[in-house]
């Protein structure tokens, strides 16, 4: 297996989005540093667990705040808050960051930035409640972003295939990719070297 | 040469004083004039830095007696020989050259420093020396106004001083006799000729009353670069030897006792003066020993910051580790017994590493550091962090049966009072126990110079599971051992078994935050008298011990029981906790500090901060902890997989640190210590005592722990204690 498995991670690599045209949605410096701890540049297997695990965490964390604001627990929210936003900082997703940052703040009684209370607890979670959806939005983009990144294809919502699945998907690549979005006249520059590399 | 010359001159004017910041040219222009007049008698004639240099120069190789750079120790940008700081103890070509110069180097009446800095003093202070060379012309000095003098470094008090020097100079034709009772004693300098065994002597200042011991910190202070890094001034041994032709017997040569006035002694071997081949011979301890000493290797390891083995093995896996080959079972103890083997075969100590030397021997840890590391932590570490509750059951990796201890258990000395050693044999005891201590420090900065990170244990506490596995990561690429907590109360928990060096703590966690976890630290720290000087730590002061033994069972009448912590011997000091704080706000790192946090990180975290905080505290842990930093290190010695009687359920820091404990019921010392000698003599796999022991003592001031050699245990405060014990005798005895 090894020895295929090295052929094939090569246009992966290729293939990827490149996070530098992302800067507005992913901070590089920051994200790369993760990669940096990745023992193995061709699998990635550190760095994206971490990414994946994040994927998992936030969509649970999204419906607890759903949930949160369902039950109007403020605290709740403050802290959910909170903890998405240390995680999706670790990542450099700084769109999410911020989003999370602004439910913590809301959370907490106080409006965005923090700075001047709230008291009044239905503006906090109606902002929160937006908020949330802002932070989705934010989200989804980065996740397509990643996830192509580490060679997966996505569709339309997320999806996790198991590692043998990405390699087959990407070998149909190649017909899929016209189809998607902004980034893919970019690929496709890149598709024939993948096919040549084979 | 003038090259060089120039370099030194830029590093010195950039280090020298703001004053002589501000004016670069304050040292060229006024000394310059000065040193040229001694020699030339042309005052007047300028000259252009470069040619005033190449001057100064060839008299020194002419051996034309300019003092100018011989009289400072430090110095002056002018003089090419070497300053301590920036260049290697060897002389210059002028110092060897200049034989002629000795009998003139009586008589130095200001600090050195001043040399350099007030041209003004130099003038004046050259002068006796001056009047002395038969050449040199004599030049009424333009007495400085003392307003110009302003520039001295000496405090205006002291300015009645240089005006009886000058007074003396002026008045007195036979200097020698004439200005020396004018001349307030504290301030006679008189320079002495000392040198490495094989290098070239060098001169160094001393006052007229200096005993050996102010000898010695001239010494390193001159050999700041080979001498300097890696010892300490009492380390060193100064040697007399006989002058030829003259009586042996009754000038034996030998080493000098610290306690001795160098001019008297000088003056009683070398009557007339000392000329520079009677040169006093500075011997660094390590050198001494011409048997293998187990200290040697332990030099030589400490030299090599982030050597395989576990410092603090709180955590199981350096055993286990076995199956990671290279790293840890054969290439150290190679490693560790190639300098004595070096040794025992040639019959000839190594040389002292030279920094050069020592650089090179550095670098295999970093090699080291890439090969092993990532494996090691990968495949212990992570079980570890399961298993986090076990600490103490981890085998000491260290504990096997010594290595080689051999010779150097019965260190021939008798007593701290070298004076009574013949020449060669060993150095004074207590040099050598302090070389010890003194090396290590330096090769733990090393260390770190490489960018080794000191190993240390690590706690993180994060509730979030993406951020603790990016810590950890870090914590794996770090290569230092870890564990995780998830809130606050864990964290406690944790922190509770001991052994952690350093906490990053997440503030804002569920459960117990991060600020009343660092609080809920710090009031059992307090109740269990955790402090940065270990009572015990290495029976320096023997009043230490006691009050340490008084202490603690009123401790425990006080603490109440779930607020004592298992074993106190596991707290070395109080916990580095660096809080990981999400905002930036000033007041969230107040809150943080006040609560009793040491440092702050801003989330997100970033590797290169996390390294530097991880270093940073990690070194000042290490150097808290030293003794058990030098345990770790001694520990090392042993060939691990060589250590089958390892017993792997003790914790390692029990057998390494357990002090403690057995402090707290012992009356007296003398009383606790047998019992606690045969105590862990069985309990545990026995260390190199020997070598341990020695570091262990190495506080305390006692060169003889004649018995530590031989009877094998585990160093504990007990054998520290009895040590200092004789140490404080030991004067008495005199």
């Amino acid at each position: 297996m090894a020895p295929t498995v090295t052929k094939k991670a090569e246009p992966v690599k290729q293939g990827p989005p490149k996070l530098s045209d992302y800067k507005e949605i992913l901070d590089e410096s920051t994200f790369e540093q993760i990669l940096e701890m990745d023992d193995d540049e061709e699998d990635r297997d550190f760095s994206k667990s971490i990414v994946y695990g994040f994927f998992d965490q936030a969509e649970n964390t999204f419906k607890k705040i759903q949930k949160g604001i369902d039950d109007k627990n403020l605290d709740e929210l403050s802290a959910l808050g909170h903890f998405l936003k240390g995680s999706s900082a670790t990542l450099g997703l700084i769109k999410v960051k911020d989003g999370c940052e602004k439910i913590q703040h809301f959370g907490a009684n106080k409006d965005e930035t923090g700075l001047i209370d709230e008291p009044d607890a239905e503006v906090c979670l109606k902002a929160i409640k937006k908020t949330l959806d802002e932070v989705k939005v934010e989200y989804r983009k980065v996740e397509k972003l990643l996830r192509r990144y580490y060679g997966e294809e996505v569709k339309d919502e997320e999806e996790k295939p198991e590692e043998e699945e990405v390699k087959e998907q990407k070998e149909e690549k190649p017909k899929e990719e016209p189809k998607k979005e902004d980034k893919e006249s970019k690929e496709s520059t890149k598709e024939p070297t993948k096919d040549a590399s084979k | 040469m003038s090259e060089r010359i120039s370099r030194l001159k830029a590093k010195l004017l950039g280090r020298l004083s703001p004053k002589a910041d501000a004016d670069p040219s304050f040292h060229l222009k006024p000394t310059g004039p000065d040193s040229k007049s001694y020699s030339t008698g042309n005052l007047e004639e300028p000259l252009s830095p470069k040619e005033r240099r190449s001057v100064s120069a060839s008299e020194h190789r002419n051996c034309t007696p300019s003092t100018e750079p011989y009289n400072s120790s430090l110095p002056t940008p002018l003089s090419d020989p070497p300053s301590p700081l920036e260049t290697p103890p060897l002389a210059t070509p002028q110092h060897s050259d200049s034989t002629s110069f000795q009998s003139q180097s009586h008589l130095k009446a200001q600090t050195p420093i001043e040399t350099q800095l007030t041209p003004t003093l130099d003038t004046v202070v050259e002068r006796p020396t001056n009047d002395r060379r038969p050449s040199a012309s004599y030049f009424p000095p333009k007495r400085p106004s003392l307003a110009i003098r302003r520039q001295s470094l000496l405090p205006p008090t002291h300015q009645h001083l240089i005006s009886g020097l000058l007074e003396a100079n002026l008045f007195s034709s036979d200097q020698g006799s004439g200005f020396t009772p004018l001349i307030p004693h504290e301030m006679v300098t008189r320079r002495i000729w000392v040198k490495r065994p094989g290098g070239s002597a060098t001169l160094v200042p001393c006052r007229e009353d200096a005993v050996v011991d102010e000898l010695r910190d001239q010494v390193i202070m001159k050999y700041g670069n080979s001498l300097g890094r890696s010892f300490d001034s009492p380390d060193i041994v100064i040697r007399i030897a006989p002058r030829d032709g003259t009586n042996r017997s009754a000038h034996p040569e030998r080493l000098l006792s610290p306690e001795e006035v160098v001019s008297s002694i000088l003056d009683t071997y070398y009557p007339g003066g000392q000329k520079i081949e009677e040169a006093l011979v500075i011997d660094a301890p390590s050198r001494r020993t011409p048997k293998p000493s187990p200290r040697h290797s332990i030099y030589h390891h400490h030299s090599e910051p982030g050597e395989h083995g576990d410092y603090f093995p709180l955590m199981p896996p350096v055993n286990a580790n076995a199956g990671t080959p290279s790293a840890h079972s054969g290439a150290p103890s190679v490693a560790a017994s190639a300098p004595s083997i070096s040794i025992i075969n040639s019959g000839v100590a190594p040389l002292l590493p030279s920094p050069g030397s020592r650089r090179a021997r550095q670098r295999p840890p970093l090699t080291r550091h890439k090969t092993n590391s990532p494996t090691i932590l990968h495949n212990q570490a992570p079980a570890i962090t399961e298993t986090g509750a076990t600490p103490h059951s981890q085998p000491i990796p260290t504990a096997a049966p010594a290595i080689p201890t051999p010779p150097v258990a019965a260190p021939p000395v008798e007593s701290p009072q070298v004076k009574s050693h013949t020449p060669p044999a060993t150095a004074s005891p207590r040099v050598v126990r302090k070389s010890k201590a003194a090396t290590s420090p330096g090769a733990m900065f090393g260390g770190l110079i490489d960018g080794t990170v000191p190993p240390i244990n690590v706690l993180i506490v994060e509730d979030n599971i993406i951020n603790q596995k990016l810590l950890e990561a870090f914590m794996k690429r770090l290569k230092v051992r870890w564990k995780c907590a998830m809130n606050g109360e864990e964290a406690v928990r944790k922190w509770r078994q001991g052994g952690f060096h350093l906490v990053l703590m997440d503030i804002q966690l569920p459960v117990m935050n991060g600020l009343e976890a660092t609080k809920e630290i710090r009031r059992l720290e307090r109740l269990n008298g955790i402090g940065v000087f270990p009572k015990t730590a290495s029976g320096r002061f023997s009043a230490s011990n006691t009050s340490a033994a008084d202490r603690r069972p009123g401790l425990h009448r006080t603490v109440s029981e779930e607020d004592t912590l298992p074993d106190l011997s596991l707290f070395r000091s109080p916990v580095i906790i660096v809080a990981l704080t999400a905002s930036s706000l000033q007041s969230d790192r107040h809150e943080a500090l006040a609560a009793g946090c040491n440092d702050f990180l801003t989330k997100p975290v970033g590797f290169p901060w996390l390294e530097q905080k991880v270093t940073e505290w990690g070194c000042m842990q290490a150097l808290i902890d030293f003794e058990g930093w030098r345990k770790w290190r001694g520990f090392l010695d042993s060939p691990r997989p060589a250590s089958p009687a390892v017993d792997t359920t003790a914790s390692p820091m029990q057998g390494g640190y357990r002090k403690e404990s057995p402090q707290a019921d012992p009356p007296s010392p003398s009383s606790s210590r047998a019992p606690n000698k045969s105590d862990h003599s069985e309990s545990k796999p026995l260390p190199p005592d020997a070598q341990i022991l020695r570091e262990d003592s190495w506080g305390s001031g006692s060169p003889d722990t004649i018995d530590s050699p031989v009877s094998p245990h585990l160093p504990t405060p007990d054998d520290a204690v009895p040590t200092s014990d004789a140490t404080a005798v030991a004067p008495d005895e005199k």
